[in-house]
């Protein structure tokens, strides 16, 4: 059933991809729809400052939409568009330093309204914890415990094997653990 | 076997799609990325077969439909008849003149406020959350106008040629966009959450868009006329006039 759902899910996309290939700007308003939560969650989580994944978030979706036509269909629209956002964060990556703090999510979590500010402090805690994994653990940590996507779909994106992403969330999951027991 | 520690920690890192962006600056990028889309002339492929299908069952509805389009003129979004007042619309709008469809789309951008106007004041829930959907999505139909408007004006003064008629087009548009934001400020008061914010966001789109036209109009007033410059200084000043909305 839920691959069923996946199959389907990809499908909707894959047309929509096509659509906005041809110009069809309520395909890709849609295509913004489905991913600019993750994408921005993605990047955010990485760099750590709203105001800097809002930047990258915004540059993420104009290639998008600049190169569409060049998309190759055989390809995940998904993995594509991940990669453009992972390649713009190791650009921002060279030259800054991530930076959290509990004030970047009174205005973040916008969700939903009722959170208190405990939990958004559990929030806050769980991404400080993250970001003292290594670069290549947060984002498989991102991409399949947050996301949920498959390690065969991380595999497209980070070029790495579904097996080395494996080993790598066990290992990331470890150090969690260590870091929050203590 | 799992770990059960793992599963706790994972089920933490799940609490994390809790975080997103901000829904002004989800618009705001959407707008943005319609501009563009707008502004490279990418125009969606015609499927001239369907639209004719459509065209002939829209009519043969109309027609059997009969007495039921004089009852629907007065229905309020999410009514039963309110999908044969709708149709008829797109029936006639079909017939008007690609010149005339501004018009006609403010036209009926304010029938969907005074159906939202109507249905806030019947205190009708469900036909208002339909109604702010109408009118979102009419509201969208005047935002393209100005994006291109503003595309049109832009080149021809980027080519010194004659803007007259672009900036009297951008100037009424610019009197829509006030309008319609005072109408929808007074309406907004009477309707209940969640509308009021959608309706909110409505008007911060509008506020945005009309920044943007008072910034063209008022470049040319200023006498700029370097080309090069005035290409950027367009485009950083979107992005800049739709930061306040996301912060």
């Amino acid at each position: 059933m839920i691959f069923g759902g996946r199959k389907t899910e990809r499908e909707k996309i894959k047309r929509l991809v096509e659509r906005s290939q041809n110009g069809d700007s309520k395909a890709f308003g849609k295509l913004y729809e489905q991913f600019i939560d993750k994408i921005f969650r993605f990047v955010f989580f990485r760099v750590g400052r709203k105001e800097v994944a809002e930047d990258l978030t915004q540059s993420v979706f104009l290639k998008a939409l600049e190169h569409i036509k060049s998309f190759r269909k055989e390809s995940q629209f998904s993995s594509w568009l991940f990669t453009i956002a992972r390649n713009s964060i190791i650009d921002y990556y060279r030259s800054k330093k991530p930076v959290y703090s509990l004030g970047e999510f009174d205005e973040l979590v916008a969700k939903d309204n009722t959170q208190d500010y405990e939990s958004k402090e559990i929030l806050a805690e769980t991404l400080n914890v993250l970001r003292r994994l290594k670069e290549e653990e947060q984002e498989v940590i991102i991409l399949h415990s947050v996301e949920e996507y498959s390690f065969e779909e991380i595999a497209r994106i980070t070029k790495k094997s579904p097996g080395a992403l494996r080993i790598l969330k066990h290992r990331a999951l470890k150090k969690l653990r260590a870091d929050l027991e203590k | 076997m799992k770990d059960e520690t793992f599963e706790t920690i994972e089920n933490s890192l799940r609490n994390l799609k809790r975080i997103g962006p901000s829904m002004p600056y989800r618009d705001g990028l959407k707008l943005r990325l319609i501009e563009e889309l707008v502004g490279r002339r990418v125009l969606p492929r015609q499927n001239y077969f369907g639209w004719r299908f459509a065209l002939l069952a829209s009519l043969v509805v109309v027609f059997l439909a009969g007495g039921s389009v004089v009852l629907a003129q007065n229905s309020l979004p999410g009514q039963p008849l309110y999908p044969v007042k709708r149709g008829v619309e797109n029936v006639k709008m079909v017939f008007v003149r690609r010149d005339e469809r501004p018009k006609v789309e403010k036209k009926l951008a304010e029938t969907r406020i005074d159906e939202l106007k109507e249905a806030a004041k019947a205190e009708n829930k469900q036909a208002a959350t339909s109604a702010v959907r109408e009118v979102e999505e009419s509201l969208n139909k005047i935002s393209l106008q100005v994006i291109s408007a503003r595309n049109k004006y832009r080149s021809l003064t980027d080519q010194n040629s004659d803007s007259q008629t672009a900036k009297k087009i951008l100037e009424d548009l610019l009197q829509i966009l006030v309008d319609k934001q005072a109408i929808l400020a007074e309406i907004e008061n009477s309707l209940p959450e969640p509308e009021r914010s959608q309706i909110q966001i409505v008007r911060e789109n509008l506020k945005t868009l009309q920044l943007d036209i008072e910034k063209d109009l008022n470049m040319l007033e200023d006498g700029s006329t370097e080309e090069s410059v005035k290409g950027t200084q367009t485009q950083e000043d979107t992005q800049q006039l739709l930061q306040p909305s996301l912060r």
